[in-house]
């Protein structure tokens, strides 16, 4: 018995942490909590209040189904459904909500107005016109709680996918370095074999996967040279062969580039060629 | 009562920038009148 007491106890105070730790977590995930603005629905009296003006037409409508007018009932569900969509819309409460579902609130009065009430139409209208002017002024300070419009994007932007972008600046960087460093005129050759590889891969993006590891490695090695000898490192009597290797390797790879392209278009033109003499033409 | 400042972009309308008190008698008035009457109306008529 003693051992049933003790696993109940033992059971319930697992329960109550459990429960703690919930509650705990509940408060953590509230955005108060984590200091930043209320966002979302906005359930304010104010918006909830609005169909509420309406409950005569809910017994109208029971009313007209009775006596058979269908224009009256058409009118008294006009304005019920309306009212109830224009509270839901501005409880959403984004952006523009709550003008939204004042006009469709001002739809729904004046339609109720003409249709349930008979009111003669103008009236009907400049009732409509009323009651839309009554929601804004209820509802008003509530806009405070729509989200900020996007930020326009700036057109200045680069695109963000250009895999050449990076690259280009670090040679235009080398270029503009290079005059008053040592070696300056290997320099420059190397950076502008370089540059030439770069004006190549533009115009054939597809080739750019060939050339991944040539602008991972070498660009960025030439790069790093420059920052080196612009920060007063002494050029070790390696650096001349490495520069040269460095052009003639750029070299290389253009002319791979252009040789690859020349027998893609060998290929095709004998693929045509061939096709043309199986047509007879 | 301070009169609350309409937010940026937000609601330009005549008494938008009025006291929130001001704002909310003269809403519930003009729906009592533009909406429940004719409502009632619909209902007795």
């Amino acid at each position: 018995m003693a051992g049933w007491e003790e696993a109940r106890r033992a059971w319930k105070e697992q329960k109550r942490a459990w429960k703690d730790q919930r509650r705990e977590e509940r408060r953590e995930n509230r955005p108060e909590e984590r200091g930043e603005e209320r966002r979302g629905p906005v359930f304010g009296w104010r918006v909830w209040l609005l169909p509420l003006f309406f409950w005569p037409l809910a017994l109208d409508v029971v009313i007209e189904l009775f006596r058979g007018n269908p224009a009256r009932l058409a009118g008294g569900v006009l304005g019920l459904v309306l009212a109830w969509m224009a509270a839901a819309r501005m409880a959403r409460g984004q952006r523009g909500d709550l003008k939204a579902g004042a006009v469709l609130f001002g739809v729904a009065a004046g339609l109720a107005a003409g249709l349930a009430a008979k009111v003669f139409p103008p009236f009907a209208v400049a009732l409509g016109f009323g009651a839309y002017f009554g929601v804004r002024l209820l509802t008003a300070d509530l806009a405070r709680h729509e989200p900020p419009p996007e930020p326009a994007p700036s057109p200045a932007a680069p695109p963000a996918n250009d895999p050449l972008a990076g690259p280009r600046a670090q040679l235009s960087r080398v270029l503009a370095a290079a005059p008053h460093l040592p070696h300056a005129a290997l320099l420059i050759e190397a950076a502008g074999a370089m540059q030439g590889v770069i004006d190549d891969l533009a115009l054939r993006p597809a080739r750019l996967s060939e050339a991944r590891r040539f602008l991972a490695v070498q660009v960025d090695g030439l790069a790093r040279i420059v920052e080196r000898l612009e920060a007063g490192a002494t050029p070790p009597e390696t650096l001349p062969p490495l520069l040269a290797e460095l052009a003639a390797a750029a070299r290389r790879l253009r002319a791979q580039l252009r040789e690859a392209e020349s027998e893609a278009l060998d290929i095709q033109v004998k693929v045509l060629s061939d096709r043309l003499r199986q047509e007879g033409l | 009562m301070r009169p609350t400042p309409p937010p940026a972009g937000g609601p330009s309308f005549p008494l938008a920038s009025a006291p929130v008190a001001v704002r909310v008698v003269l809403g519930l008035g003009l729906l009592a009148l533009c909406a429940w009457l004719p409502a009632f109306v619909a209902l007795f008529r």
